[in-house]
């Protein structure tokens, strides 16, 4: 399994080291995927990266955003580990983040009910929208149990 | 989920959920105590326990008196 440091750190020092270590890592990780996704389609890279840690660690490396649905209201992705001010900023993101997805989910909803005249109609295709759009490969590839350095 | 939440309570009870869930991805909350970022968790949850309890609290108030 791919080694952690910033997750086994003991001070703020060992803290540093770990996530420069990851940024490392993660900066090849996502250059390779980010290849191949844009060979197979053309697509832009475009995936969620699980928690707060390995986050942090890969927005210093690459340009990682939310999935294209959160675009409205996107703000940067908080480093919240590195503590201070930025844990402010973590909790602060989290309220432009929240009226996003709602306004989001309530618009999609709302349109579809109109467009389909019934509610649970409605709720089946909402649901499979969020299927398609979510990155679910993606990100179980970055989850700290499986991600491994090609 | 998301959706029948939504239903179920409101948009208030939306946005709380969402906030609650934003906030838990955004800071690396951790059960070991002996980490160094054990305390940058912490934040989220008691901002998250903060909200909690001010919507409960609110939510039992005696209503205020309509007048006039």
């Amino acid at each position: 399994m791919m080694p952690i440091p910033h997750l086994e750190a003991r001070s703020a020092g060992e803290l540093q080291k770990g996530l420069v270590h990851d940024c490392c890592c993660l900066e090849r990780v996502v250059g390779v995927r980010a290849n191949a996704a844009a060979a197979r389609d053309g697509a832009q890279l475009d995936f969620g990266l699980g928690v707060g840690p390995r986050r942090a660690a890969a927005a210093d490396v690459v340009p990682a955003r939310r999935p294209s649905f959160l675009l409205f209201l996107n703000v940067p992705i908080p480093l919240s580990l590195l503590g201070g001010r930025y844990v402010v900023e973590a909790l602060a993101d989290a309220v432009p983040a929240a009226f996003g997805l709602t306004l989001t989910v309530l618009i999609v909803l709302l349109g579809l009910q109109l467009l389909v005249r019934r509610l649970w109609i409605a709720l089946i295709v909402f649901s499979v929208i969020r299927v398609i759009i979510t990155p679910t490969g993606e990100s179980a590839g970055y989850s700290a149990s499986t991600s491994r350095v090609p | 989920m998301t959706t029948i939440w939504g239903l179920r309570f409101g948009l208030v009870g939306t946005l709380a959920m969402w906030f609650g869930v934003m906030t838990f991805a955004n800071l690396p909350i951790t059960a070991n105590v002996a980490v160094p970022h054990f305390g940058i968790g912490l934040v989220g949850v008691a901002a998250v326990a903060a909200l909690a309890t001010y919507g409960a609290f609110t939510a039992v108030r005696r209503p205020r008196a309509v007048t006039g």
